[in-house]
């Protein structure tokens, strides 16, 4: 029986019975070489108009925004209690601090008039404090704010109850934070303690007392989830807190009454991006100015036509580390394997670092010398210098008695050279380097065997030490004292020395370089540390990575350095847009 | 009896309910161990007394069934507690997100059952042809590609390819409005959506059209059909009337077992395009552990999908004279 038929699909019937599968060829070829020609006749079209960057004498626009991206959501407002940079990037912006960073890491004046020196005996600091720095409330900003940041952490009344991250170092360390005068704070030590500028002071944000002590009193323990923490309403900084879409973003809106001066910007959006490939697709269609850029995509953003990138050395230093306490009742292969220097030192040469930096870096990174990053003063080119020497390393592991057995792996006196390497899943690139390792020891005779562990057992082998050889990355601040929980042995099994590595000197010479403030005397002390440790290799530098950004075209005067890139941002409030939007 | 029949089916929706959390419970704590939410462990300052003092605050050192003891007393007088990681009331994090997320799954249901219709239909009707060949085609492709690598590609077609060639997006990639709008524009919100909901609908459309196309080739072989055709009813109004209109009815149906996954079914899609949704959340909180938030959304949404069976079995039997109370 006929049926009516439908014109319209009848249309779309012919269509398809017609189109051949040559005429199918024949006119998608012809799309792609027209959409190629528009699309390369378009940035003849733009480069013809002059896009590119604009001449450096262009006149400073006001107004407009900038939108940031992160990969995780800010997790408090309150300095206090900060741990992660999604959290500090916005905190810099809105709390003035007390002493500010260059990019270098030295110490510049903030609220604090010039960056005291310590007394005589090292035990005192005196800050003298600028006199027109306000809350955005109108309330002078002064001494007691100080002092009251300071309080929650270390002064006993409190800070058994608040529970700040840094509350144990500061206990230890301080002996009072007093307000002589309205603006004038002195810092008493118990002991002398030469990071304390570097470590305490930059960045730290005085809190508003007349805001905050009543709540403090009130609930103590509730303290680090006071509403203000989530929505600081009274700031000092050169932007205020606008508003705070959770997991979405964070706006902050422009401070006319900075003490160092409105910012050029009107408004500036912190959005939080579900992952590294997300940031650079919003960067290239504009959805985002500026944010970081992961090493794997580096070249991928070298085409973008709307992006300026920028890249220098920051303070991150990737490592291995061996399990090396003989007396480790976990450490399988402690006792047995690594408690010979030149095993150690061996499996060092074994590995390719220049091709490592190349290739799961994707050239990113350069390899590491020392146990300090690019970026520290202290760093000491004195030091034992290991090249790639596979043939070397074999004959360094024949002469320790570690000879090829019939399977290809290495046995001494009944004990096989195998052994696991940990690291914590889900971060690409450690799998990668991790992998790395496993086949570059693999080539001479050493069986080890990867095995990636969820990031909560990662963190319990600093207690546990069950482990053989353990990789990770750090990324250090600016005093080489970081290194400390490293590698001397009273902090084994309680913070990073994972490895059990002891050795007296290197304590002692650590603990000297502490307590004295003579940055000369310091270096040398350092500069001997690095010696022992790089000879002793209780660990083994990989590369030093490379901080990558890319920044719209549109943007000025972004310029994060290593460390001025996060928290601690004195360029930001000159940074302005060229549209003005 | 029937007061009895509901009794029964309450009391298997709070057996359930016990029963989702506490494996939810068990799982995360056997797989998180010792670690504690919202630690910063590669802090080199990091010292062992803080993380204790931390695990004290959260209660973690406590035996689970303890722990678990204290969450359930606490749920039940309607407290769900605080993150673990940023303080604030897992109810408000909760409540500020589930909108987003209805948002973004009604929109796709919306978009799948307004496209799988007419799929389905000219399906059904072209039987056989080549048009119903290229859509079963299209249907199976949709149903076998992955919906995060269908998102990156809308991404790039829609997004970062026009974004480098013309100097601007067509439609913006992340997020579900202009941060500086504010989120109250309502065109800028629905610029927002049109991707991931394409995307999420995609999905829907896929398994749907078939559906349709089923229900209406069973249909147009009915008896009143036949009946209709034969009385000299015009073709067009047999289809578009009185068959389609029968051959809908399995699709309400199965747009109804979609409704549990409103709250969840849009992990990926959310993720993908930085949805501020409850999926996202709830995952990216299960990765970094906050024990507190993801036992309070898996919790709220367990109380959903069994309240809506709990309903749909009452009003079955209620509606339903064949159904026994037994």
């Amino acid at each position: 029986m006929p049926r009516e038929r439908d014109a319209g699909l009848d249309g779309f019937e012919r269509f398809l019975e017609e189109w051949s599968r040559r005429d199918f060829l024949k006119r998608s070829g012809g799309a792609v070489a027209f959409s190629l020609f528009l699309a390369g006749g378009m940035e003849a079209v733009l480069a013809a108009c002059g896009g590119g960057a604009p001449a450096a004498s262009q006149n400073v626009k006001k107004g407009g925004h900038l939108t940031e991206g992160t990969t995780s959501d800010p997790t408090t407002f309150n300095y206090a209690f900060a741990q992660d940079t999604a959290s500090t990037i916005p905190i810099g912006m809105m709390f003035a601090p007390l002493l500010d960073e260059k990019a270098d890491g030295t110490p510049i004046p903030a609220l604090a008039k010039s960056v005291p020196k310590p007394s005589s005996d090292g035990l005192t600091y005196k800050f003298d404090l600028r006199q027109d720095a306000k809350w955005s409330d109108g309330h002078d900003l002064t001494a007691d704010d100080v002092v009251f940041f300071y309080q929650i952490q270390y002064d006993p009344k409190y800070a058994d109850l608040v529970n700040a991250p840094q509350a144990p170092d500061l206990k230890e360390k301080v002996k009072s934070v007093t307000a002589v005068d309205k603006y004038t704070v002195v810092m008493t030590l118990n002991q002398v303690y030469a990071p304390w500028i570097d470590n305490y002071c930059v960045a730290a944000t005085p809190l508003p007392k007349h805001i905050l002590q009543e709540v403090l009193d009130k609930a103590p323990k509730d303290f680090r989830n006071a509403t203000y923490n989530f929505g600081p309403t009274v700031t000092s900084g050169a932007f205020t807190f606008g508003r705070w879409d959770k997991t979405s973003q964070v706006v902050l809106n422009a401070n006319p009454k900075f003490y160092g001066g409105r910012p050029n910007l009107d408004q500036y959006v912190i959005k939080n991006a579900p992952d590294s490939i997300a940031i650079v697709n919003q960067l290239k269609t504009g959805e985002l100015d500026v944010g970081g850029i992961d090493p794997s995509l580096w070249e991928d953003t070298a085409t973008a036509t709307n992006l300026n990138r920028i890249k220098f050395t920051g303070p991150g230093w990737e490592w291995y580390g061996y399990q090396v306490d003989p007396n480790n009742p976990k450490g399988r292969a402690s006792g047995r394997i690594f408690s010979d220097k030149s095993v150690r030192q061996a499996l060092y040469m074994a590995v390719d670092r220049q091709k490592l930096a190349d290739r799961v870096y994707f050239k990113q990174a350069v390899p590491a010398t020392s146990i300090l990053p690019a970026t520290s003063w202290a760093l000491s080119s004195d030091v034992p210098k290991y090249q790639y020497d596979p043939s070397k390393a074999k004959a360094m592991l024949d002469a320790a008695g570690w000879a090829v057995g019939a399977d290809g792996v290495r046995a001494k006196g009944g004990v096989k050279l195998a052994f696991d390497i940990i690291t914590n899943q889900g971060n690409k690139t450690r799998e990668s380097v991790v992998q790395v390792l496993a086949e570059s020891w693999k080539a001479i005779g050493a069986n080890a065997t990867v095995k990636l562990i969820t990031f909560s057992e990662y963190t319990k082998t600093r207690q546990t030490l069950d482990f053989d050889v353990v990789m990770g990355g750090i990324t250090y601040a600016v005093d080489p004292s970081d290194i400390n929980s490293m590698y001397e042995a009273r902090f084994i099994g309680k913070s990073a020395n994972r490895m059990g590595y002891r050795n007296s000197q290197v304590d002692d010479l650590l603990e000297k370089a502490v307590i004295t403030t003579d940055r000369a005397k310091r270096k040398d002390l350092y500069v001997q540390v690095q010696k022992i440790v790089m000879e002793d290799m209780p660990v083994g530098p990989l590369v030093l990575t490379q901080s990558l950004w890319g920044i719209n075209k549109r943007v000025q005067n972004f310029t994060p350095g290593p460390f001025n890139r996060f928290q601690a941002r004195p360029w930001l409030k000159d940074v302005w847009v060229t549209d003005g939007k | 009896m029937l007061g009895r029949y509901v009794a029964r089916r309450a009391l298997v929706a709070v057996v359930v309910l016990l029963g989702v959390t506490v494996i939810t419970f068990g799982l995360m704590h056997s797989t998180g161990g010792d670690y504690v939410p919202g630690v910063n462990y590669d802090n080199p300052h990091l010292r062992t007394e803080t993380i204790t003092a931390i695990r004290h605050e959260y209660g973690l050192d406590q035996p689970w069934w303890v722990q678990y003891g204290l969450w359930l007393w606490n749920v039940l007088h309607l407290d769900f507690g605080r993150s673990m990681i940023d303080g604030a009331p897992v109810t408000d994090h909760i409540v500020q997100r589930l909108p987003n997320t209805l948002e973004l799954t009604v929109a796709a249901i919306l978009f799948g059952v307004a496209l799988s219709i007419p799929a389905g239909v000219v399906s059904a009707l072209r039987r056989g042809e080549r048009l119903d060949h290229s859509l079963t085609t299209m249907s199976v492709a949709g149903f076998a590609v992955p919906e995060f690598w269908l998102g990156l590609m809308v991404i790039l077609l829609f997004g970062v390819i026009p974004a480098q060639r013309l100097g601007v997006p067509l439609l913006p990639t992340s997020g579900a409005y202009d941060p500086l709008a504010g989120g109250f524009d309502p065109l800028d919100r629905l610029t927002h959506l049109v991707l991931p909901a394409v995307v999420l609908g995609f999905a829907y459309l896929s398994v749907w059209s078939r559906f349709t196309r089923s229900s209406m080739l069973e249909v147009l072989s009915q008896d009143y059909v036949r009946t209709a055709r034969a009385k000299g009813m015009g073709e067009r109004r047999v289809v578009y009337v009185h068959a389609l209109r029968n051959a809908i009815t399995p699709l309400v149906t199965l747009v109804g077992l979609e409704l549990p996954g409103l709250v969840s079914g849009g992990l990926v899609v959310e993720v993908v395009f930085g949805w501020p949704g409850i999926g996202r959340f709830a995952y990216e909180r299960a990765i970094a552990f906050d024990y507190t938030t993801v036992m309070g959304i898996t919790t709220f949404a367990a109380v959903l999908v069994v309240a809506g069976n709990l309903l749909a079995d009452v009003l079955y039997a209620v509606l339903d004279p064949r159904v026994s109370y037994s």
